[in-house]
Parts: structure tokens; sequence; C-alpha cells
């Protein structure tokens, strides 16, 4: 028994100490270290990388804010315009899967293209149409200004990601039995009722998992950040991985950017557990 | 118990899948080396070069296919990136795959890869490599480590077209007469610049530099920014090179929102008069416009006609060994041919179209276009400040360039902005 445990345990315990525990564990010693990624030397400096991190010497408190912005308003925006699209695309709706398979589609591509596709948009398409329409919405310059280019990262994160929100929602729509909805009918409740007070609470389940999913993603966000704004202008939108990524590759600062990935990770863990802690007491509240 | 043995056979199962798949990876592995080994001499060897000079890649590719022919037991495998080109090196680093041949920038940069270079001190050509050459890829140890791939230089890229349709006769070299010329491009209905002010790239490196390459001794300005002895704020050339920039974003339009590919396109459309390049948009002007007329221009920002008509040059990268190769012997005689044979200089000025850092053999005028020519020209007369940002610490050119983004937008003044170059300075430094 106990050899046949460890026969199917072992294999993939061996594998999870190779890829995960022991680079993790690695990476915790390099953080305490001033090492550059190439040379031969490496130097320990204790605590210093944390406290250049802490003391907002080393930029990742500004990522830590805008990331933390971003996050907010992507997560509700997507997560609101996710379940709008999937009640309006579980009526009877004529052309309703080509509908849905256009707003999945974004999901399907790689952000890195979608940002350089959308870089083009926002600098030669916007102009080109503000030019013609005389629309001063379209004529400024996107990426160019802190507000702006804010928006723009929003508007493409939720254009590329609500279809996934609209994907699980719709199956959660159409998991919620007939019956129920017949008899609340039979009550006498309106449809607006019906959604917020049987759909809705049903559904919550979904939203957990939804949540999760946008909070994690937002938070990691990087490919979209890279080639949209490359962090630009000035810096001012540069995502907590952007901004380890320039520590470690850029400024070949990497002991500094392993103690960043760690306090990254961390703050990652403790947001989406208290997010997951809070939905799953909502849920049994409900169910 | 029957469960377990159920599972135990699964495992065996799918064991001696992944078993089967396995050694019928290595078994093709192995029939493609010997393939090529009987097919070839028994002993050919592979350089792998990893470069990032994108623009010679296939160039590069036909000088190496014209190396095999006469050495059939020398093959290549050329990689060329440009953008993340040292993220994928220290990638390879990391994964044990360093390349044969890979570009390293000098300096600071030499500083950081020295440890993994083969010394190529005494090689023939390193007595013909021009000062501006050596002194980048020469260590403190006082070896060379690098072969110099070619010189590039920029100021302004203009448009001979429009200049001569705004009635301008002869390129400003005083800061009056560029104003002046802008004046009348505009009053001609023309968009006299353009800067890419949205990528940090440009401002980071090649503007920023201006205010270094025109010290005294830059070099020595630099060693006191390292010491702390010497300082941006304040600096009166600095000041000088601010009032530039601030110039000319003021004169072109939408520089924020503007990149690289953007700027490049308005001015191979000839839309726009001027703008901040160098001769390595010769290939692609050729390629997108080839009626376009261009000339190299230097960037006043004085009224003083001598400190300004310069151009500014440097060399934009070697081509380093890596000491640990296999091949190193036969690497070194490939560079030998590249650059003391004539055939291999033909391949250099001709096929690649660059300016070598070597005094033995020069630029062909014919092929290297109208800006290799006018940047050649003024690199003869010596009329060329260096470029400094390979002695930077890592990572200021872009902390650099989005320092002026903040400057040019607005958000702090001109002594505000030395303050922020000189913060970065400190805080990427140390």
């Amino acid at each position: 028994m106990l050899w046949g445990n460890l026969l199917f345990l072992g294999p993939s315990t061996l594998v999870f100490l190779a890829v995960v525990v022991i680079p993790f564990a690695i990476s915790i010693i390099y953080s305490f270290s001033n090492w550059n990624g190439i040379s031969n030397e490496i130097k320990f400096v204790g605590l210093n990388n944390f406290n250049n991190i802490f003391s907002g010497k080393a930029k990742f408190l500004d990522a830590f804010w805008f990331t933390l912005r971003i996050t907010a308003v992507t997560v509700l925006l997507i997560n609101l315009l996710g379940i709008l699209l999937a009640v309006a695309l579980t009526a009877r709706l004529p052309l309703r899967n080509p509908f849905r398979a256009a707003f999945y589609l974004p999901q399907t591509m790689g952000g890195l293209i979608l940002g350089f596709i959308w870089q083009f948009i926002f600098i030669a398409g916007f102009p080109a149409i503000g030019d013609k329409l005389n629309l001063g919405f379209f004529t400024q310059q996107w990426l160019g200004t802190e507000k702006t280019a804010f928006a723009a990262l929003v508007i493409v994160n939720v254009w590329q990601n609500a279809g996934y929100v609209m994907v699980i929602m719709i199956a959660a729509l159409s998991g919620i039995s007939s019956e129920l909805i017949e008899s609340a009918k039979v009550d006498g409740s309106r449809p607006l009722n019906t959604f917020l007070r049987i759909k809705l609470p049903l559904c919550v389940p979904y939203i957990t998992v939804s949540l999760f999913w946008t909070i994690s993603s937002a938070l990691k966000m990087f490919e979209t950040n890279v080639s949209l704004t490359k962090g630009g202008p000035y810096g001012s939108t540069t995502s907590m991985a952007l901004n380890i990524y320039n520590d470690a590759f850029a400024n070949n600062k990497y002991g500094l950017a392993t103690a960043e990935a760690l306090v990254f990770f961390v703050i990652i863990l403790a947001i989406t557990s208290v997010q997951l802690y809070m939905s799953k007491r909502k849920e049994s509240q409900i169910l | 118990m029957k469960r377990t043995k159920g599972r135990l056979t699964m495992l065996c199962v799918s064991l001696a899948g992944v078993l089967a798949l396995t050694a019928c990876g290595g078994q093709a592995n192995e029939g493609q080396n010997s393939q090529t080994g009987s097919s070839e001499s028994a002993k050919t060897k592979t350089i792998y070069i990893y470069q990032n000079k994108i623009e010679i890649d296939k160039a590069l590719k036909k000088t190496a296919e014209a190396y095999t022919a006469l050495h059939p037991d020398i093959q290549f495998s050329i990689e060329s990136v440009s953008d993340n080109f040292s993220t994928g090196l220290k990638t390879k680093l990391a994964s044990g795959e360093l390349p044969d041949v890979f570009t390293v920038l000098g300096n600071q940069d030499l500083k950081l890869w020295q440890s993994q270079l083969e010394d190529l001190t005494d090689q023939p050509w390193t007595k013909d490599m021009i000062p501006l050459a050596k002194e980048g890829i020469t260590g403190d140890d006082g070896k060379v480590y690098g072969l110099p791939v070619s010189v590039e230089g920029y100021g302004y890229v203009y448009n001979k077209k429009l200049f001569q349709q705004a009635g301008i006769s002869k390129v400003p070299v005083t800061l009056t007469e560029l104003k002046q010329d802008v004046e009348s491009l505009k009053s001609a209905g023309m968009q006299p610049l353009v800067g890419a002010y949205m990528d940090w790239y440009q401002a980071g490196n090649f503007l920023v530099n201006m205010g270094i390459a025109r010290q005294k001794d830059p070099l020595a300005f630099i060693k006191g920014l390292y010491d702390g002895t010497a300082t941006f704020v304040g600096n009166e050339i600095f000041k000088e090179v601010a009032d530039f920039i601030q110039y000319d974003f003021a004169n072109g339009k939408n520089g924020l929102s503007t990149n690289f590919n953007n700027q490049t396109t308005q001015l191979v459309n000839g839309e726009i008069a001027m703008t901040l390049g160098g001769n390595w948009l010769q290939p692609t002007i050729d390629n997108g416009n080839a009626s376009l007329e261009t000339g190299l221009m230097p960037l006043p920002v004085n009224d003083n006609p001598e400190e300004n008509d310069k151009l500014y040059a440097g060399v934009s990268g070697y081509w380093a060994i890596n000491k640990n190769s296999d091949v190193k012997k036969e690497v070194k005689d490939f560079f030998n041919w590249l650059v003391t044979t004539p055939e291999g200089q033909t391949h250099m000025t001709k096929d690649m179209q660059i300016i070598p850092g070597f005094s033995s053999f020069s630029a062909d005028n014919e092929t290297i276009g109208d800006l290799g020519a006018d940047l050649s020209r003024y690199l003869k007369e010596g009329k060329v400040y260096g470029s400094y940002n390979s002695y930077y610490p890592d990572g200021v050119a872009q902390a650099f360039g989005e320092a002026v983004q903040r400057f040019v937008a607005g958000q702090v003044d001109k002594d505000g902005f030395l303050q922020e170059l000189q913060n970065e300075w400190d805080r990427l430094a140390e």
C-alpha cells in the first residue's frame, strides 16, 4: 500500500520539488544578495533589498499603487460587463452564438499581440477617426498622458477579459433549473426581481471563481502592459510584474528583483486569500 | 489490494509509453546527426552567433554562406534579435546555452560580461581599431574583448526636398539658424519636427547623451558622477540641452504618443522635415521610399558654430567570443577573414552597409547611402561628439528617458529635470 502510494505520488512530488519548491527556495536566497544575474560573484547584503523596497527607493511601491488602482477598476468593469453580456446572450436573441464567439475571441489572442494591435489603434487609428469626424475624444494623445494611458490599459484589459467572465456566467445562468424560474414567475416575480433575488444568488459560486481569476490576473498584469504602454508615459503605468522584469533584466539588479518578486507573491497570496475567504462565507450564507 | 494492482499496471503501461516516446526521440536525433556527419566531412563545426543588429541579418547570413563555401567544415547558425536582446542573452546564459559569438555593448556591458569572454588582444586586427572603437571594449585589465561591428552616428535626419521647397539652402549649424529654418518650414505649411518621445529609448540614449558628450572631458564628468564630485544639477551645458529638448518637443507634433515606428513612417512618407535619427535608418528609408533624399545634420543647442557643427557617433556593439566555446579557434579565424581580407571587408562594407570601426578599410560611399555618407564625412573631418550611454549604470538610459518624458510633459521644470537625472543616476549607480 505504502509503496503503491509512493509510486503514484513520487513522480509528481519530485516534479513539484524540482520546478516549484527548489526554485522558490533559491530565489529566497538570492533576494538577500546583490547578484546582477550574470557574474560569478554574489555578495549577501542582508535585508538591504527589502529595505529599498519598503523605503520607496526601488519604485516598487509606485508600481504597487498603480497595480492596486488598475486592479480595482478592471475587476469591477470586467465582472459587471461579463455578467451583463451573459444575461444578454442567454436571452433568446438572433445571432446569439456568433455574438458569444465574438466577445470571447479577444481572450484567445495573446496579451502581447493585443497590446501591439491596440497600440497601433491608439496611435494611428484613433487620430485618423478623430480627424475625419472632428472628434476631440479620439484625437487626444491616448498613450501620451498619465490618465489616458491608464484608461487605455483599462479598455484593453476589459475588452480582453470580459468574454471569459461571460462564458463562466453563461454556464452559471444556463445551469439554473427552469422549474425555479417558472415558479418564481407563477408567484408574480418580475424579471429584474427574479434576476436579483434568484438567479444572482445561485450564481455566487461562479462569481467567486470569476473574481478570483480576474483579481489574480489583474495583479499579475504584464504582457498588455509591456506591449501597450511599456510602463509609460514616464513610468506612470508600470505594473508590479513589469517593475520586477525591469529590475531583473534592464537594471541588472537580480537580487532586488527576486526580493520584489517575493513581496509580490505575498501580496497576491494575501489579497486573493482574503477575497476567497469572504466569497466563500457569502456562498455559505446564501446557499 | 486489487485496486492497487490495477493502478500499478496502469502506471507501468504509461511509464512504458513514456520510455518508448523518449527512445524514439533519441533515435530520431541520432539519425539526424549521423546524416549530417556522413554527408559533410567528419568534423563539421557550427558557430552559433547571436547578435542585435537585425538590419544586417540577411547580409550576415550571406557572408556566412560565402565563408562556408571557402571552409566547408564550418557551418553557421545565426540569430538576430533587436528587442529584448539582452534579456534573451541572459536567459541563454541561465540555461547553459551561451552562444559562441554574441553582441556586447562595451564599457558597462563589458564589465557585466567580461568573466565570460575570450581575450582577443593578440588578434592581428586589434591594432587597426580606431580609438573610439578600442576604448569601449578594453577592460580595466587593458585587454581587448571584442570586434567592433559598426560605427553609428546620429543628429537630425532631414528631408532634402522639403528643405529646398522651404527655401533653405544649407543646413543650420547654430540654434538661431535652426529656429529660422523651423519658422520658414512652418510658413511653407510643413511639419518641421517630430520626436518619438513615447519611447524612452531615443530620449534616454540620444538626447541626454548630448549633455554628457558636450562636457569638456566627458569621461571625467562620468567618473565624477560615479564618485559624487560632478552633478547634473546646475550644469550650464545640460541647461542648454534641456532648452533644446523643450524646443524640439514644442515644435513637434504629439511627441508623447509618437513611437519609433510612427516617427519612421512619417519620415519615410515625407511628412516631416526633420527628426532625431541616425544612419541606421538608411535601410528602412531605402526599402520604404527609395526616392526620398535625406541627410544627417547637427543638433545645434547654442550659437557657436564650431561647437555645434558636429554629429554624435559611437560603436553600436561588439562581437565577443564566449571563452567556454568549443569553436573559439574557428571563430577567431572567421573574424580574421572578415576584417583583414579584402573579401571579408567587402562583405562588411557592401553587404552589411556598415561604417567599420577600423582604420584599415573604410565604408563604401555608394552603398552606405546619404546618411552614411554624411556621417562618414563628419567622421573624417573629426567633427563628432562621442556616445557615452554604454558608460552609464544599468537601467539609467530608461530612467533618463522617463525623466525627459516628465520634463516635456510639463511635470517638472528645467531644474527639476536636472535634479531628476541626478536622482536616477544615484539610485541606479550604487
